[in-house]
């Protein structure tokens, strides 16, 4: 029994030289339990999915990137255009002795209003205005003062008429003429000399305006 | 390395390495987006906002340097100031020869908004018959010189002459600073 048993302690030994490797550890393991698990495949399907899908976006990504990189290039391009034409026409104005500066670009707002206010005054004609109002007024009736506010073109006008129906037509008149519009009476009252002293209050628009 | 190759040699173990690639793809897919296209986006709309602000800079200079020839074209039509004195003796005399009696105008500068800029008033009464009053406002609305009539106010008419007229006349003007004053 001796011998034998140092043989097959011999085939141990020489069966653990071979599995283990120096530093203790196996070269091979085997794992005994069962290696069947219902989830794995389907799981491994849906990774796989996954993994497309996500792939699918990444290279979605990839092409939305280098479309709104294209896009910056171009606006890039477009924005040196525009600064280019900037810099000819500031150059330009240079030349012709025009200041463009900010400061100057502050004032010019101002100049532009002053000067429109001018030409919008110079283009009043009181000629016209005069003319109109004659055309308008009906017999009987006679203008005492008249004041044009140019800025709201709203004429103050006081008058004399011999009756209150003249009065009257005088309004209607105003309140349905080309360029008179939104006559109210003021006030009105009889004088000492019979004739009716009256307070009008009107728009004027001027042709052409 | 030894618990991933324990890890592997389970029965799950061959999901191990799919998993892996989802992780890597979903890490690639967030870089892709973060910088990518986020970090695009934004320089995008940082370069569209440049590119609106440099347009209306460039039209806004165009428009300032039209209204700069235009205002140029104005200035020179406007009376300087030492023809002030002059440009109302000018008015004076014309009223006269519309047979306008201008009794007494006075004179006032004004300062205005605009550096080397004031603005001139000449300020009386007029007196006479409605046709030459008339023939008077167009002369002067007319004229070559820049002036306007800013205000104009009929007063009650003398009841000893119902033939003549009165009013209050207001005649304005821009003047021209002269440049060379020290």
């Amino acid at each position: 029994m001796a011998p034998k048993r140092t043989s097959f302690r011999a085939l141990t030994g020489r069966a653990n030289s071979v599995l283990l490797m120096p530093g203790g550890a196996r070269y091979f393991h085997v794992e005994l339990s069962s290696r069947y698990r219902w989830y794995v495949a389907p799981t491994r399907l849906a990774l796989v999915a996954l993994s497309g899908i996500i792939a699918v976006a990444i290279i979605w990504s990839v092409t939305q990137t280098v479309m709104i990189m294209r896009d910056w290039q171009d606006m890039q391009v477009r924005l040196d255009q525009v600064r280019m034409q900037d810099n000819q026409l500031l150059a330009h104005a240079q030349q012709e002795g025009t200041d463009l500066s900010e400061s100057s670009l502050q004032k010019l707002q101002m100049e532009v209003h002053l000067a429109n206010q001018l030409l919008t005054k110079r283009h009043f004609s009181w000629t016209q205005f005069l003319s109109a109002l004659e055309a308008a007024i009906p017999q009987h009736v006679s203008i005492k003062s008249i004041r044009l506010d140019p800025g709201s073109a709203v004429v103050h006008m006081t008058g004399l008429a011999v009756t209150v129906e003249d009065v009257t037509a005088l309004t209607v008149t105003l309140q349905d003429h080309a360029v008179f519009r939104d006559s109210v009476l003021g006030q009105h009252r009889v004088g000492p000399d019979g004739l009716v002293e009256f307070d009008l209050t009107l728009r004027y628009r001027q042709p052409g305006v | 390395m030894d618990f991933i190759l324990q890890q592997l040699r389970k029965p799950y173990g061959i999901l191990i390495p799919w998993l892996a690639l989802v992780l890597l793809l979903a890490g690639v897919l967030w870089a892709v987006r973060t910088v990518g296209i986020d970090g695009a986006e934004q320089s995008r709309v940082k370069l569209e906002l440049e590119w609106n602000q440099a347009r209306q800079e460039f039209t806004h200079h165009k428009e300032a340097q039209k209204a700069r020839k235009d205002l140029v074209q104005v200035w020179s039509v406007l009376p300087v100031e030492r023809d002030f004195a002059p440009l109302a003796l000018g008015i004076t005399e014309e009223a006269k020869r519309d047979r306008v009696i201008l009794p007494a105008l006075s004179y006032k500068t004004e300062p205005t908004t605009v550096a080397n800029t004031s603005k001139g008033v000449l300020q009386g009464t007029m007196t006479g018959r409605y046709e030459d009053l008339r023939r008077f406002l167009y002369d002067v609305e007319t004229a070559e010189e820049l002036v306007y009539i800013e205000d104009l106010e009929l007063v009650r008419p003398d009841a000893q002459q119902y033939q003549t007229l009165t009013f209050n006349i207001k005649i304005a003007t821009y003047l021209r600073g002269e440049p060379d004053k020290p």
